[in-house]
């Protein structure tokens, strides 16, 4: 029932749909004005704002009667000049609360690519003022769009829903500031290459990791990824040398036995002063003897001790998505309710301006009627009918206002506005 | 009035220990700042009641053990504030609340009769900044104490693997280690300038600069110590588990030398 109050409907598409399609249906910002002008130009379209990234294009709007899609397909297929049956299947529409709910998933982030990612509240606030500057927010779309971002704010400060784990790489990275509390200048040594590999350096230097150094049996292998991530290619020879400077370090080879014995990493521990070293090691099988773990100061950890890792904090994650979705449903309450109450207030001041007309009606009569009637009679006698109206009205209004969060509200409102006949005046109002 | 300030700084000490605890726990700000603020109230009612001891005496109150563990606290929670308010590490504030808790609590074990009218060689300024220098440095010996215990549990975690979760709820081992040494390095200084003021005024009184009585030989050793500490994380370069594990026995030696040296045969040191 709550969903059919409000006249709100998004449509568009996300990162799901394909680069090709998503592309074409994109707006850049140069083109605002023209697709503004556009949408203000449907005549079903009440209130309407554009959310537009690189990973997705959707239309909010208020309409005038029953929401409906199609002139909102119409106009992208227009706009963009593409035929809409080649974008309609990827298209989704959601109507009423629904619709809000999706923008207020979206600006938490949780409609993202990476879950709790934080550019799009950002993204949500540009689209925001963009609809302001362009003057086709209403109340409505005004309330809707400060609320998803106030719920967007909350969530990202009150759960970890923006600190998603996800990769192997992010679990390296974690262990890492557990140990070096910075990456910054912290030298990464690889040995070996692979995909995991890469994968797992690629998240230390975005955090932070900035000296490179790569080994390799195969000098030109090791010259060649040390070109792709910015380092300094070593031979294997000078692996020691190597491991001494080094804070972390990444094996990868492909030796069938292991290349970093106990006893060496025991001598390397030695020359390092004791100070933390950080293995990992994701070759199978391993490079690293296992019972190097034991060296204290030392590190040791493998692929599938990092896969652990993982799966313990997206299940911590999965924990912080429901508190974010508890958050988002509260504030989604907050802002249904307003809306209720929104229902109300036009309610009641149709209903005075009804009682306001007859009552002006009925007194313009009775003065016709009774020509010598003194200035101060007069006053009187409309005082008379301000009072007889106020009692009558007095109680239904306290009731009406009371119902705003009473599950029956919408309906007493309904027949508050069939008994006193309201609907055929205010469709003046809801016509543009 | 001043056993009720005395009991009332324990019993905030005391409360602040449990929000820490859930601060580590839920890691929630509230619960920090509630800690912090009891702790805070803690030394201030602990430091008015020495305050009050001191108009009342007439000299400055750690003459007696009872009385310098109130003092011993009181400049540990200062010396954590400002730590804290630099770094903001993550645990800390529970082991210094234990920590000031547990010295207020030992200080009744204490009698907190003082000499109706001290004998000039003890009621000099010379003593009284002598021990509170010592003090001092026994403050800052404790927060590394704790930020050592700290480095051994992450240690453990982080050998132990598949506990990131708890892992990040202390600080990251470089850090600690870092904090381990400005600590220490500070309290050190403390220590020699608080040793050499001592040995002036044993001079000055005993007619000897150094005694060789029990308190003086653990201090020493204490102090020794430490150099080493100093002498292989600052010289050296070293770094790792076995330093906390030194600093952790050097804080015990100076309990040892602080509590019950005393008790030992041939003791003079007051």
């Amino acid at each position: 029932m709550e969903s059919s109050q409000i006249n709100l409907l998004v449509t568009g598409l996300n990162h799901e749909t394909e680069l090709k399609i998503r592309e074409k249906l994109s707006f850049h910002p140069e083109q605002f004005s023209e697709a503004f002008e556009k949408l203000k130009k449907i005549p079903e379209v009440r209130e309407a704002a554009i959310l537009s990234t690189c990973n997705r294009t959707e239309l909010y709007v208020i309409m005038n009667s029953l929401p409906n899609s199609q002139p909102l397909v119409h106009y992208l297929s227009e706009f963009h000049h593409i035929p809409s049956d080649l974008f309609l299947r990827h298209l989704y529409t959601k109507q009423g609360l629904n619709a809000a709910r999706h923008l207020f998933r979206v600006t938490a982030g949780l409609d993202s690519l990476v879950l709790g990612e934080n550019q799009i509240l950002g993204q949500v606030k540009q689209s925001y003022k963009t609809g302001q500057q362009h003057q086709t927010l209403g109340t409505t779309l005004h309330r809707l769009f400060q609320r998803a971002i106030e719920a967007g704010k909350r969530i990202r400060n009150e759960t970890a829903v923006g600190e998603n784990p996800g990769s192997i790489g992010e679990a390296a990275v974690e262990l890492a500031k557990q140990i070096f509390e910075d990456l910054d200048k912290r030298g990464v040594l690889v040995i070996g290459a692979g995909e995991i590999g890469e994968i797992v350096i690629e998240s230390l230097i975005e955090s932070g990791a900035s000296q490179i150094m790569v080994a390799n049996r195969t000098y030109e292998k090791a010259r060649e990824l040390a070109l792709r991530l910015n380092g300094t290619a070593f031979p294997f020879e000078a692996v020691t040398h190597a491991l001494i400077r080094s804070d972390i370090v990444i094996t990868a080879t492909g030796s069938s036995t292991p290349i970093l014995k106990k006893n060496e990493l025991e001598e390397i521990m030695k020359q390092r002063r004791h100070s933390p070293l950080f293995i990992i090691d994701i070759a199978v099988p391993r490079d690293v003897e296992e019972s190097a773990s034991r060296i204290e100061n030392l590190f040791l950890y493998n692929i599938d001790d990092l896969k652990q890792i993982v799966e313990e904090s997206n299940q911590a994650f999965q924990k912080e998505i429901l508190k974010a979705t508890d958050i988002l449903e509260e504030e989604l309450r907050k802002f249904s309710e307003w809306h209720q109450s929104r229902q109300i207030v036009p309610t009641i001041k149709s209903l005075t301006e009804k009682t306001e007309k007859i009552k002006e009606q009925e007194l313009s009569k009775i003065f016709h009627r009774l020509p010598n009637i003194s200035e101060k009679e007069k006053s009187v006698l409309e005082q008379f009918a301000d009072s007889v109206i106020a009692k009558i009205l007095h109680e239904p209004l306290v009731q009406l206002r009371s119902m705003s969060h009473h599950p029956l509200g919408q309906e007493y409102l309904e027949i508050t506005r069939h008994l006193f006949k309201l609907d055929s005046e205010n469709q003046e109002d809801f016509d543009p | 009035m001043i056993p009720i300030l005395w009991g009332l700084a324990a019993c905030l000490y005391g409360t602040s220990i449990f929000f820490f605890l859930l601060q580590i726990w839920y890691d929630q700000k509230f619960l920090e700042k509630l800690g912090l603020t009891l702790a805070i109230l803690g030394a201030l009612s602990q430091s008015l009641a020495i305050l009050m001891e001191w108009i009342a005496l007439k000299h400055f109150p750690v003459l007696n053990i009872h009385e310098a563990l109130g003092t011993f606290a009181v400049l540990m929670i200062g010396f954590f504030l400002v730590f804290q308010w630099k770094w903001r590490l993550r645990g800390f504030g529970f082991f210094s609340s234990a920590l000031a808790f547990l010295s207020t609590l030992i200080s009744y074990a204490y009698p907190s009769a003082v000499l109706n009218a001290p004998t000039p060689e003890l009621s000099g300024a010379l003593l009284a900044v002598h021990v509170t220098i010592i003090l001092a440095s026994f403050g800052l010996f404790g927060l590394a104490f704790s930020t050592s215990i700290s480095y051994l549990i992450q240690d453990y975690l982080l050998h132990k693997k598949h506990s990131i979760k708890l892992s990040k709820k202390l600080p990251s081992l470089l850090l600690l280690d870092s904090i381990t040494n400005h600590l220490v390095t500070i309290g050190f200084i403390l220590l020699t300038i608080g040793m050499a003021l001592g040995s002036i005024w044993a001079n000055r009184w005993w007619g000897s600069w150094w005694n060789w009585n029990p308190k003086e030989k653990l201090a020493l050793f204490t102090w020794i110590i430490y150099a080493i500490y100093i002498h292989a994380r600052t010289l050296t370069g070293e770094k790792g588990k076995k330093l906390a594990v030194l600093i952790i026995a050097g804080f015990a030696l100076v309990i040892f030398t602080f509590l019950a040296s005393n008790l030992l045969p041939g003791s003079v040191h007051p």
